[in-house]
């Protein structure tokens, strides 16, 4: 067998020990956040404060930050971090949360939703691409911002930055300032819904087209109720499944603009392959449950998986958390991610609160 | 210029033959049916939240 071969089979047994590894620290990190949440759920905290407002999503977020801190303090950040499937985890939460989603639920909201995305991503994007220009931000690094703030966060990111061949440390940035924003929103927003008594359908429609990441979208949800959940995971799904289009629309605009350049076409099939597959099982969960096949009510083992594929989402948001970048790219960059954010929080209340209190209310 | 900061492809995954959004789907349909046929749950491996 040649040096290199075996050089090969080594570096993919160290990446699959990487893998256990990573996958085993987010066991244990997750078993501690459920523990931490039943402690104090029947607590009454300081200031009157209910324990029970404090949900799994919460502790969650911070146990995976301390576990951040104290892993890259030791130097083993490395060894774990390919365990660490943050979108893949939340993605098969999503899918089994669609378990318990009735069909016409899923119509009614997804109806709104396709307006409010629609709406939402036309006009974050240009406000942002627009800001980020006034701020003299570099053309790859607002594209991949604009459609993070307006698309879905971190996958958007990623998305954009093949279309517009963003810079690496560019989409390590945006995904740093995501994650920072989207921890304190989703908290935030549910105790804002809350002061404003707002309905749970337009309250996870708000958390849905307002909160960047879909993992802090499903955790707002949570906090919030059941069917804020239900309604800001439909929402922020109908958000991503746009996705594809986004990137198709960017790739074009980059290509045309790239003078000199030979100007390849990009294909309509991007659409397609940005397409994220799995909210297809989500639909086909939801179908399956509304016929009676399968059943992910409260206290079902689905929902107890679903919860526990979240909780993996949730710790594995606060392990990725990097913000070696803040400091390179200077306050520019950071001061126009706030005031979009600021922006798109305002605009998604208004619009939420007329397609799902006015337009197209759920009463499912 | 430093190594990074060279345009790329950087929507790559880690390498795997299928796509992490069937990958989820497919994990998510094998703990649906085990929980379906009882594998997983009370008569089983009890999971709960």
């Amino acid at each position: 067998m040649s040096q290199n071969k075996v050089n090969e089979k080594e570096s993919r047994l160290n990446r699959t020990a990487c893998v256990l590894l990573g996958l085993a620290v987010v066991l244990a990190l997750s078993i501690v956040a459920w523990w931490l949440a039943k402690q104090v759920y029947n607590l009454e905290l300081p200031f009157g404060i209910p324990g029970k407002v404090l949900e799994f999503p919460l502790w969650a977020a911070i146990v995976g930050l301390v576990g951040n801190a104290i892993f890259k303090s030791v130097g083993a950040y490395e060894a774990i971090q390919p365990g660490v499937r943050t979108e893949l985890f939340l993605k098969i939460g999503l899918i089994l949360l669609g378990a318990r989603i009735n069909l016409s639920l899923l119509v009614t909201a997804a109806g709104g939703a396709i307006i409010q995305g629609v709406i939402m991503i036309t006009c974050v994007f240009l406000f942002s691409w627009w800001l980020g220009g006034k701020f003299g931000l570099d053309d790859k690094l607002r594209a991949v911002m604009s459609t993070a703030l307006s698309v879905c966060g971190v996958s958007a990111a990623i998305a954009a930055a093949g279309a517009v061949l963003a810079k690496k440390e560019q989409v390590t940035y945006v995904t740093g300032l995501v994650i920072v924003v989207a921890l304190p929103l989703m908290v935030i927003a549910p105790l804002l819904a809350g002061a404003m008594d707002m309905a749970e359908p337009v309250a996870g429609a708000w958390f849905g087209g307002n909160i960047d990441t879909t993992a802090a979208v499903v955790g707002a949800g949570t906090i919030y109720g059941e069917k804020a959940q239900e309604v800001a995971s439909i929402v922020k799904n109908t958000q991503n499944a746009l996705m594809g289009l986004v990137a198709f629309l960017l790739t074009l605009y980059f290509v045309a603009r790239e003078k000199g350049a030979e100007g390849k076409r990009p294909s309509p099939r991007i659409i397609w392959d940005r397409f994220p597959k799995f909210v297809l099982g989500f639909i086909l969960a939801s179908i399956l449950f509304t016929i009676g096949w399968i059943d992910g009510g409260k206290g079902t083992p689905i929902a107890a998986l679903k919860n526990w594929a979240f909780t993996f989402a949730f710790v594995g948001m606060g392990l990725e958390l990097s913000v070696n970048e803040f400091k390179r790219m200077g306050w520019q960059p950071v001061v126009v991610f706030l005031l979009v954010t600021l922006f798109n929080t305002l605009l998604a209340l208004g619009v939420a609160w007329v397609i799902f209190t006015q337009l197209l209310p759920i009463t499912v | 210029m430093p190594e990074n900061s060279q345009p790329q492809e950087t929507d790559k995954k880690p390498v795997s033959r299928i796509s992490e959004d069937w990958l989820a789907v497919i994990i998510a349909t094998l703990l649906i049916l085990l929980s379906t046929i009882g594998i997983l749950g009370e008569n089983g491996l009890n999971i709960h939240f």
